[in-house]
């Protein structure tokens, strides 16, 4: 066993679980054509329109909230490595940083955050 | 192979160099601010390059943490733009003109 | 080089605490949004930081967390200062917050992360506390800058302090960066090893770093030349947030300074002594220019705070304990001068904004005016006042250090810049009154404005209680 054999093994993985989703769809899907939907749209022929206006605020309020949550996770990565090193100090530390990052969500809710309105 | 620190170092310092170009050229203040995550995705090129390099690992521990610090201020800069926005609709720097001396 | 234990915790208990606090006012913010439960939490807190910091030290001073951080009288003279000025500020802010819509609960809570991060950052002995402290005072000051979110001119500070202390940061980040990949290790006493033991010292790249590193923390104490943030800042941001950059965020810089001149890159290196001159020459000049041309009161104090920085500055110019005790010294009665001058601002209310304000405050409310003439005493340096002491122990430090020259410029500053303050001593005291007279202050900020005063005073008759404290790492 090469020690890259496991990164093949999800990479085919990964293929086949995403290969058979598109084909799934592609079967099972309700197929129904109209000119708007086969017209190219943003491929370089025929734009309908140019890109303006603004996205609401309400697009940006879970970007923010999604960068934080999901780039805070990065400590979760070292820790995960070395958990046998680390032991039962690291486990209470990662519960710790977790319970403070919960905390946090539990505000953004508490105050309306995660409303889609 | 093996990389030199100097490569490292000259490879960040571009990078670097392009990011504060950025800063200091742009009017726009979400495109300053992208210039200044530049120049932290920069540093953090050197100091992962230099931690592989020396086979010291504290150099990616203080990465991660750039990382984690990075998004930080980029969720408090975009409230910030959101808070301007909503009281100035479109407001780029050159409409910051209220405080002077 | 240990691994951490569960014993370390108990060494960054006052740290702990002011965390604890500030997780259980975020999980309730929404239901104590209009009580004072947070102002109440706050001192609270900031009381058992300040025993919980003598607790600690009563036993040796030890490292903790692998040698990132270190728990020795240094840090706890700072860690005793912030607390302090996170008490007088959440004080302070019980009447500079009304009518502002600011969320009081949030309020509070950044300040007492602001306070954790300034603690983490004065007791830092590695390049990953060091930054990750800096980054948690900024990351705070950018929110409480901007917090009264309908006010355009709040919005304008918090972008403009955000981009350059951002770009300030960034520029911080990469001298250690280089540091770290010349020396090989990111912990203060490893760095000046290493530069000692391979020839660092005039290695251009090094220098460079060097910069780059006291380039940031210039700018978050606010230093000439990077300073074009503070005036701005302190004027958009509402009054006590203001008092809290000046106060707390300055006392830390100075430490996170002090440290890193005196352990890290310090004792043989001419570099480094020539930028901290020309810091120190540049603010005091500078500041003490600038704060001559202006009227509203928050700019006046911003400026005033500029000059001030750079005589806190010159203390560490001879890169000895003794000269960062004096720098100690100094940031300690400045904090406490200068919330004292923010407190008096804040409870004039609207008619404090501004120089005109003051016209005739003696004969109206003569016990406001007597405290605002301490505090102006003070801020000038004349004798008695503990701004004499302070101003005594840097200058003297700086002509021990052979800066003669930077010490007769500190002189003749701190003269030019008395008639600012002097001015405002004569609109209150010969000039009659042209509005009416203000509201009586409201308990807690009397109480604010009494200790800053009493320390003040205290400070310039029995200066010993605190300079034999200050003591270097």
């Amino acid at each position: 066993m090469n020690e890259h054999t496991g990164i093949a093994v999800a990479l085919v993985l990964a293929g086949v679980i995403a290969g058979g989703m598109v084909w799934l769809a592609s079967i099972l899907g309700k197929k129904n054509p109209t000119p708007g939907k086969l017209a190219p749209f943003e491929c370089g022929n025929e734009p309908i329109a140019l890109p303006t206006g603004r996205l609401a605020i309400k697009f940006y309020m879970t970007a923010i909230l999604f960068i934080l949550f999901d780039v805070e996770l990065v400590f979760l990565y070292p820790w995960a490595v070395l958990y046998r090193d680390l032991g039962v100090l690291g486990l209470t530390e990662m519960f710790i940083f977790l319970g403070v990052l919960l905390v946090g969500f539990v505000y953004a809710w508490d105050n309306g955050a995660l409303e889609w309105k | 192979m093996t990389i030199s620190m100097n490569t490292i170092l000259g490879l960040s310092a571009l990078l670097f160099g392009i990011g504060m170009f950025g800063f200091l050229a742009r009017r726009n203040i979400i495109l300053m601010f992208i210039s200044v995550e530049v120049m932290l995705n920069a540093v953090n090129l050197s100091l992962v390059g230099f931690s592989w390099h020396m086979e010291d690992p504290r150099g990616q521990v203080l990465a991660l943490f750039v990382i984690a610090v990075a998004a930080a201020e980029a969720g408090i800069g975009l409230g910030l733009v959101i808070a301007l926005n909503r009281n100035k609709p479109g407001a780029g720097v050159g409409d910051l003109t209220e405080l002077k001396w | 080089m240990n691994g951490a234990t569960v014993a370390d915790l108990g060494l960054v208990l006052p740290e702990l605490i002011l965390t604890g606090m500030a997780l259980v006012l975020i999980l309730v913010a929404r239901r104590i949004q209009s009580t004072s439960v947070p102002v109440v939490a706050t001192v609270l807190a900031a009381a058992a930081a300040v025993a919980a910091s003598w607790w600690v030290l009563s036993k040796e001073p030890q490292s903790a967390f692998g040698g990132l951080i270190t728990v020795d009288g240094y840090a706890q003279f700072f860690k005793v200062l912030v607390a302090a000025a996170l008490a007088l500020v959440a004080l302070l802010s019980v009447k500079g917050l009304e009518g502002s819509g600011a969320p009081r609960s949030e309020y509070h809570v950044l300040l007492l992360l602001a306070s954790v991060g300034m603690m983490l950052t004065v007791s830092a002995v590695d390049m990953v506390t060091f930054y990750l402290g800096l980054e948690l005072i900024t990351l705070c000051s950018y929110i409480l800058v901007g917090i009264t979110v309908d006010r355009p001119s709040s919005n304008e500070a918090a972008i403009k302090y955000f981009l350059l202390a951002s770009f300030a940061s960034a520029l911080m980040l990469f001298g250690i960066s280089i540091t770290y990949g010349l020396t090989g290790t990111t912990s203060f006493s490893g760095v000046a090893a290493s530069i000692a033991e391979r020839g660092l010292a005039d290695d251009p790249l090094q220098l460079a770093a060097l910069a780059l590193i006291a380039a940031g923390l210039a700018f978050k104490i606010g230093a000439v030349p990077f300073h074009s943030w503070v005036p701005d800042a302190y004027q958009g941001a509402s009054t006590p947030v203001a008092a809290f950059l000046a106060s707390g965020s300055k006392a830390a810089g100075l430490a996170a300074l002090g440290r890193v001149v005196v352990i890290a890159f310090g004792p043989d290196s001419p570099a480094l002594s020539i930028i901290l001159v020309g810091l120190a020459a540049l603010s005091v000049a500078v500041g003490s220019v600038l704060v001559l041309a202006q009227t509203d009161m928050k700019r006046l104090l911003a400026y005033s705070s500029i000059a001030h920085v750079g005589y806190a500055v010159m203390g560490l110019t001879a890169g000895t304990d003794a000269g960062a005790s004096a720098t100690m010294t100094y940031a300690f009665f400045y904090v406490f001068m200068t919330l004292g001058a923010f407190g008096v601002v804040i409870g004039l209310g609207a008619r404090g904004a501004t120089l005109d304000g003051y016209q005739g405050l003696a004969s109206q409310r003569p016990g406001v005016a007597g405290v605002m003439l301490l505090f102006l005493l003070a801020l000038t340096g004349i004798p008695l006042t503990s701004g004499f002491v302070a101003k005594f122990v840097v200058i003297s430090s700086a002509v021990g250090a052979g800066y003669v020259v930077l010490a007769v410029l500190a002189v003749v500053c701190s003269v030019v810049s008395a008639f600012v303050y002097m001015r405002i001593a004569v609109l209150m005291y010969m000039r009659e009154p042209e509005s009416p007279t203000p509201a009586r202050f409201p308990v807690t900020l009397s109480v604010a404005i009494a200790i800053a005063a009493i320390v003040t005073l205290v400070g310039g008759v029995l200066p010993r209680l605190i300079t034999d404290w200050a003591v270097a790492p």
